[in-house]
């Protein structure tokens, strides 16, 4: 599990995460993901890279999203791979948290 | 030319000790049976996730209380083009099939942090049943196209 993070221009953090979000991949990630999440109000999780996405991972994505959106802020998750959008629309997140394919309309959004 | 023998459907199985470390052993043990039977990505995907939520609840919630050691059996067993999956552990008496449902949040102050694991297992398996056995929790999902 890999969590890398860069500012872009429009000021919006891109979080790239990869590997797999289970249980062994959040025990890896999360507090480092959290920790970045808590000082950014806008969000764009690339989840291109990530092969798989278990309740663990999808747990550690609603607790940033809470968090963000209790300070009024926006999360959007990015391009995730068709299983993994499987799954986060079996688990009712993408009604949630919004999911978008494309890098560029995931930062307009988020600024807006 | 020697003969192509049909692939015979052969049972595999894995026993694995009640710790969060054994997920990484059992992906893993899954990930190379799907290779061998050429089980398509969304069928590895499935089985996995499935496997991952049933297996994780076993480790966190299924430990006696005065009983430290239990075990987990798994076993897959190929049939008629799908696939049959076990999931057995003598820990605490646990009814998958009976646990409730969290309310689907409608935004996310409402939204539960967790209990999405057999949500997910529900969605992802065709079937899935439960018995209890003596003192075993036998699990068993089905997967079919």
């Amino acid at each position: 599990m890999k969590i890398s993070s860069n500012k872009l221009q429009s000021g919006a953090v891109l979080i790239g995460l990869s590997g797999r979000l289970d249980m062994q991949g959040v025990m890896e990630f999360d507090q480092e993901f959290q920790d970045i999440v808590q000082k950014n109000n806008a969000i764009i999780v690339d989840l291109t890279h990530v092969e798989f996405l278990a309740s663990m991972g999808l747990r550690s994505l609603i607790l940033a999203a809470k968090s963000v959106h209790a300070r009024s802020g926006q999360i959007i998750l990015l391009n995730p791979t068709p299983m993994v959008a499987q799954v986060l629309q079996a688990s009712g997140t993408d009604t949630l948290i919004m999911v978008v394919q494309d890098k560029a309309d995931a930062e307009r959004l988020v600024m807006a | 030319m020697m003969p192509t023998e049909p692939v015979a459907a052969k049972i595999e199985s894995v026993t694995l000790l009640p710790e969060l470390a054994e997920l990484v052993r059992l992906s893993a043990w899954v990930d190379d049976i799907g290779k061998r039977l050429e089980m398509s990505m969304s069928r590895l995907y499935a089985v996995q996730l499935c496997l991952e939520e049933l297996v994780a609840n076993v480790v966190l919630h299924g430990r006696k209380f005065h009983e430290a050691k239990f075990s987990i059996y798994v076993e897959l067993s190929p049939s008629n083009g799908g696939l049959e999956v076990h999931v057995d552990d003598s820990g605490w008496p646990f009814d998958p099939t009976a646990a409730m449902q969290p309310p689907r949040a409608h935004s996310l102050d409402d939204a539960p942090v967790g209990g999405l694991g057999l949500v997910l297992v529900r969605r992802f398996a065709h079937s899935i049943t439960y018995r209890r056995d003596g003192d075993w929790n036998r699990v068993t999902l089905l997967f079919a196209d």
